[in-house]
């Protein structure tokens, strides 16, 4: 479920970056006769990486927010369950607590992604 | 058959969309010798790219043919390479990474992997890159950038080779030093170019031939004008010579007088003048 949750806007913002790769570098590919296969590794993974890595980012938000809601429905584990515990207890300190964490490791995730991607694409998006 | 290096023989090309139909080349016919400099000029929209993009393979034509060296051309390839207006360098990899591509691509069988590098690095120090090698594109500057496409374009040793508005994007002192630079190598090489400009300047500084092409719909070959001036030319030495000038007032005559592209301000005005008032209006 997770998964599902997180694929879609990888997909699509893959999509679109396929879709927007310039017509010179096409060009380029073409008097360069590069096959199927070296287009694909040369051309479109690259032009392609700064979508599909925006993409990763807004997946990993999904799956975050999705893994905390699965586990107040499951219980028994997780931050989910130590938040759904909480507001049984009414212990609201807890919970504002529990909500700060889940905020930081969420903006963790997404700087790790963010700095992945950039490593990665190193070059391509300042050109 | 000819026995010119390059024949582009009775060339026509209409694009379709939708439902209409723009005939924008028309019977374009053009031989080019091994070793030639040609320029062609004209004004913007004339189809001066088209026809460049039909030597290079990129689009074919509706009608007519283009013939390298005995065969014809119907795909893109590397015995035409292509230098772009907007050097189109691939902003992932680095200058030497961005020629070698080129350069595995065409010579995988050929050379060994040492053979390759040393021609990579040749062709970069051709165009005084060396200097430069593992730099990104966004690192360096838009002059810079064009001498790796051009170094890219050379390192697949072309039969011909295809600039489009090479210069257009550059400022006047960094074009007049890459203008040098090429003059140089196209001497050192004896390459067979064809290039496109907007430029009276640089056409006439460089080519050995100018095809001036006459504005479109429709657009074909109008003059034809050889370039008779002895070789290694020198810009500053030139200003003052008298046939350099004579050359040039040709084509700007030619482009001005009569291709004009807008009509002057004058005719415009007449023009009104000879309408009645409401039509003017409603137009």
């Amino acid at each position: 479920m997770i998964f599902i949750t997180a694929i879609w806007p990888i997909i699509i913002n893959t999509a679109v970056g396929v879709r927007n790769i310039p017509e010179d570098y096409r060009n380029v590919s073409r008097v360069l006769r590069l096959n199927g296969v070296e287009h694909f590794v040369k051309i479109t993974l690259p032009a392609a990486a700064p979508y599909i890595f925006s993409g990763l980012r807004i997946g990993v938000g999904l799956s975050w927010l999705a893994i905390v809601a699965a586990e107040m429905l499951i219980g028994g584990v997780g931050i989910g369950f130590f938040i759904w515990d909480a507001w049984n207890a009414s212990m609201i300190s807890d919970i504002v607590l529990a909500l700060i964490y889940v905020g930081i490791v969420g903006f963790i995730l997404d700087r790790i992604v963010a700095a992945l991607g950039k490593w990665v694409t190193r070059g391509t998006t300042t050109a | 058959m000819s026995k010119h290096y390059l024949t582009i023989e009775d060339v026509n090309k209409t694009f379709h969309t939708g439902g209409n139909t723009t005939e924008v080349l028309k019977q374009i016919d053009l031989t080019i010798d091994r070793g030639e400099y040609v320029s062609i000029i004209g004004h913007s929209g004339c189809g001066k790219s088209t026809v460049l993009n039909i030597v290079a393979g990129l689009i074919p034509a509706t009608s007519g043919g283009v013939i390298l060296d005995g065969k014809e051309v119907n795909a893109p390839g590397p015995d035409r390479s292509l230098v772009f207006q907007n050097h189109s360098l691939l902003p992932w990899l680095t200058v030497y990474e961005n020629v070698a591509i080129a350069v595995d691509k065409t010579f995988k069988g050929s050379k060994t992997a040492a053979e390759r590098r040393e021609w990579v690095l040749k062709n970069l120090d051709m165009v005084n890159m060396s200097h430069a090698l593992n730099k990104r594109p966004a690192e360096i500057s838009g002059g810079m950038k064009q001498r790796v496409g051009i170094a890219r374009a050379l390192a697949m040793q072309p039969k011909v080779l295809l600039l489009d508005e090479p210069f257009g994007a550059l400022d006047a002192l960094t074009r007049a030093h890459l203008q040098d630079e090429v003059m140089r190598i196209q001497a050192e090489l004896q390459n067979t170019v064809i290039m496109i400009t907007h430029d009276v300047d640089e056409a006439v500084l460089l080519s050995d031939k100018i095809v001036m092409m006459t504005n479109g719909p429709a657009a074909t070959v109008g003059e034809v004008l050889s370039i008779d001036l002895p070789r290694p030319r020198d810009r500053i030495a030139l200003a003052e010579d008298v046939r350099y000038n004579k050359y040039r007032q040709a084509v700007l005559s030619f482009l001005h007088e009569k291709q004009r592209k807008v009509e002057t301000l004058q005719q415009k005005r007449e023009e009104k003048d000879a309408q009645p008032l409401h039509s003017a209006q409603s137009a």
